[in-house]
């Protein structure tokens, strides 16, 4: 297979990635530092917990009174991207709350590799929590490919069989309206994460519990509790300071140095 | 007022209905005045050389083709008009279909495209992974797409792809994504940016918002948006006008949505 | 080391991809382009996970005759019929682009235009203005609105003007602090995942 780009001579780094190479390994270092600390038992910021997270809970425990299932998507893209992955510590928990409440726990994928990650995740936390005869194979759906095919499907589903909460956590498209509004009409108790931006607006218009951007990731670190994780979320913290001080910086610069703006020609590099 | 607070959503339904039937019924033309943006994205393909490269990826499927096979059809026939060489490649199996089906008829229109399949155009079509086969196209098209076409000819023998061999600004001069959503990010994160190809995205009204931030950054070159950039465009490029009915029946989906707004906050004002 | 060898799997190949994203030297060897490959493959492969659970759950519901068992027949008719098919056809044949535009397109088209309904009863519940900043939001929203639809041009000339600088200066703020932030938790995740610190996906417990 031959290469037809351009050739690179001395460069260490590809054209253009100075910047993001070096916010990674400050983060990838910052998170070694929070990482060490919370392995010794070193003293850590508090971290509060967020108000979606505290609801998973109630979510199952509303189901359960109601006599109904509770659903959960991590929406209609692979398993390559974060907000999917994100996902499945949420699904791990929620497993975890309806194998202890034996509620059914409705699990619908728009991806294969999603279906089978989940599937996987559901039955080993319900063996884990000791309630391995309630896992249920016909649970955990793969509808379609398509993002309005499974929207169809997931609409119609709703009608059937009423979830009485409804957990969309991961990536959406124009489908997330459709989902939101079924959710509704079944009158689901509906909490979404996204860092999908263009969806956002859909999901903090109609949903009880909204996760905006960040906040997902933070839920999904630190929904399990384990000090390790939260320890790598506050390493995130500290880099978005960094990030925040550096966009300062790039203001300042950019206002007196004009086009020629060295700070950004070098983290172009 | 009683009744407008339990007001059942299917009566707001039928007002969006109505107003649909009345579109199309008695289409209202409305030719919007051209955006900066729009201009823009017109002005770099009318800058073009004949046989310059560009590359159209088309991410929308069926569910937004009335609102984007207009815009796609203007752009695709001003590039025709400019003797551009146009590589099409598709996020999607059914993407890559609406791609074939647009480009079929704009190549109707003119003999260089309606006979010069493989050497004017060309329909890459669909690859699982499409992210993945798109970064690898910035280094060699052909191995990218298992060096088959979309209806599964073989690449190697086409003319267009000998000359042009790799997604980059060696062999391209622009690269366009036509987007409901998902195609536009991977076009910026693993074309635009790493081999510094223009980009232009032609995306649904929904999606422009997002768009703003990587606009302002210069990390995209224009964009197109929705059915009024696309009104825009046919207006500029002389293409066929298609987009003006859609503009004005947003324009009347919009008043009503308004109306439904005021009226939401009149019935919770009430005592 | 059945749990421990998937995650250095894991960790091998994705720092594998990060060099040849970003290290000159291991993207020049164009070994990156054959992981490419491997992916594309392997996604391919995954195509038969999916077809296989759908088969194997509408099979089970025509056999239990659960509710609406029928459609589960027409579900599995309509995949089997489509796939078999194109084994015979390219996509590009007459037939299979006939059933993609005729049966499959007005199929799609509904679903998308159902948004526009689902809107307008979305916006009747949550633009109430309940205090200042619900105020701020409907003002805005009227006038995005109004301005894309090229209805505030024809009000007032300088209505265009407006919309775009509400795009270009306080959405466009707003949305980049949303963005890193999200870029930020992605990469956060990326590297939990990298470093086997989590592993819900895999079906393991976290830490």
């Amino acid at each position: 297979m031959g290469f037809d780009g351009p050739g690179y001579g001395a460069r260490l780094l590809l054209p253009g990635y100075l910047g993001s190479a070096l916010l990674a390994a400050l983060l990838l270092a910052l998170m070694l530092i929070c990482l060490f600390r919370a392995r010794h038992g070193l003293r850590m910021p508090h971290l509060r917990r967020l108000p979606g997270i505290r609801v998973l809970e109630e979510m199952v425990g509303r189901a359960t009174e109601m006599g109904r299932p509770v659903h959960m998507t991590p929406g209609t893209d692979d398993p390559r991207n974060p907000q999917v992955l994100a996902s499945f510590p949420i699904l791990r928990q929620l497993a975890l709350a309806a194998a202890r409440y034996d509620t059914p726990l409705l699990h619908t994928s728009a991806d294969q590799i999603v279906y089978a990650l989940s599937d996987a995740t559901i039955q080993q936390t319900y063996i884990e929590a000791g309630r391995a005869s309630l896992y249920d194979p016909e649970h955990v759906r793969y509808l379609s490919d398509n993002p309005f095919a499974y929207a169809a499907a997931v609409m119609g589903m709703f009608r059937r069989e009423r979830p009485a909460a409804n957990v969309m956590f991961g990536n959406f498209g124009a489908e997330a309206l459709l989902l939101i509004e079924a959710g509704a009409d079944a009158g689901s108790l509906q909490l979404a994460a996204t860092s999908n931006i263009f969806q956002l607006p859909f999901f903090v218009a109609g949903c009880d519990y909204t996760l905006i951007g960040e906040e997902m990731y933070v839920a999904a670190a630190s929904v399990s509790g384990d000090p390790m994780l939260r320890s790598t979320v506050i390493a995130q913290d500290w880099m978005r300071l960094v990030v925040a001080l550096l966009v300062l910086a790039g203001a300042i610069v950019h206002t007196l140095a004009g086009p020629s703006d060295p700070l950004r020609r070098w983290l172009q590099r | 007022m009683t009744a407008l607070r339990r007001l059942d959503r299917r009566w707001l339904y039928l007002g969006v209905l109505l107003i649909t039937v009345a579109a199309a019924v008695w289409p209202l033309r409305i030719a919007p005045r051209p955006t900066r943006e729009t201009r823009t994205a017109f002005d770099l393909a009318q800058a073009l050389q004949p046989g310059a490269g560009v590359f159209v990826y088309v991410e929308y499927g069926l569910g937004s083709r009335e609102e984007m096979d207009p815009m796609l059809a203007a752009v695709l026939g001003h590039l025709a008009d400019r003797g551009a060489h146009i590589v099409i490649a598709a996020r999607s199996p059914e993407a890559s279909q609406v791609a074939e089906t647009v480009m079929g008829g704009v190549a109707a229109r003119d003999p260089a495209y309606a006979k010069g399949y493989g050497q004017t155009w060309v329909n890459l079509g669909y690859r699982p992974a499409p992210d993945v086969a798109l970064r690898a196209a910035t280094s060699g098209i052909a191995a990218a797409y298992n060096e088959v076409d979309y209806a599964g000819r073989p690449l190697a023998g086409m003319p267009i792809l000998q000359a042009l061999r790799a997604l980059n600004r060696t062999y391209f001069a622009l690269a366009y994504a036509f987007d409901s959503g998902d195609g536009f990010a991977p076009m910026i994160y693993y074309v635009g940016t790493p081999t510094g190809l223009p980009v232009i995205i032609g995306a649904i009204s929904m999606e422009v918002p997002l768009l703003q931030p990587y606009l302002a950054a210069g990390q995209l070159a224009a964009v197109i948006a929705g059915a009024r950039g696309a009104a825009e465009y046919e207006a500029l490029a002389g293409q066929p006008r298609r987009a003006d009915v859609l503009v004005g029946a947003s324009a009347m989906a919009a008043i009503y949505v308004l109306a439904v707004m005021l009226l939401g906050n009149l019935v919770a004002r009430r005592p | 080391m059945r749990k421990e060898l998937p995650i250095w799997l894991g960790t091998m190949a994705g720092a594998f991809v990060v060099a040849t994203r970003w290290f000159t030297l291991v993207n020049a060897t164009g070994v990156d382009r054959m992981a490419d490959r491997l992916i594309v493959a392997s996604y391919a492969a995954a195509a038969a996970v999916g077809f296989i659970g759908l088969t194997r759950v509408h099979l089970r519901a025509i056999d239990a005759r659960r509710p609406l068992w029928g459609y589960s027949i027409v579900l599995l008719v309509a995949m089997y019929g489509y796939a078999g098919l194109l084994f015979f056809l390219p996509a590009s044949a007459p037939l299979p682009s006939w059933i993609f535009l005729n049966v499959m397109g007005p199929v799609f088209s509904t679903m998308y235009g159902l948004i526009a309904f689902f809107i307008t009863s979305a916006a009747y519940r949550a633009f109430r203005v309940r205090n200042l900043e619900s105020g701020i939001l409907l003002a805005a929203a009227a006038i995005a609105l109004l301005g894309n639809s090229a209805v505030g041009g024809r009000i007032w000339h300088g209505w265009d003007g407006l919309v775009a600088w509400i795009m270009a200066v306080p959405v466009t703020g707003g949305f980049r602090a949303i963005q890193v932030g999200a870029a930020l938790g992605a990469l956060g995740t990326a590297v939990r995942v990298l470093l086997g610190l989590e592993r819900s996906h895999m079906g393991s417990p976290q830490g």
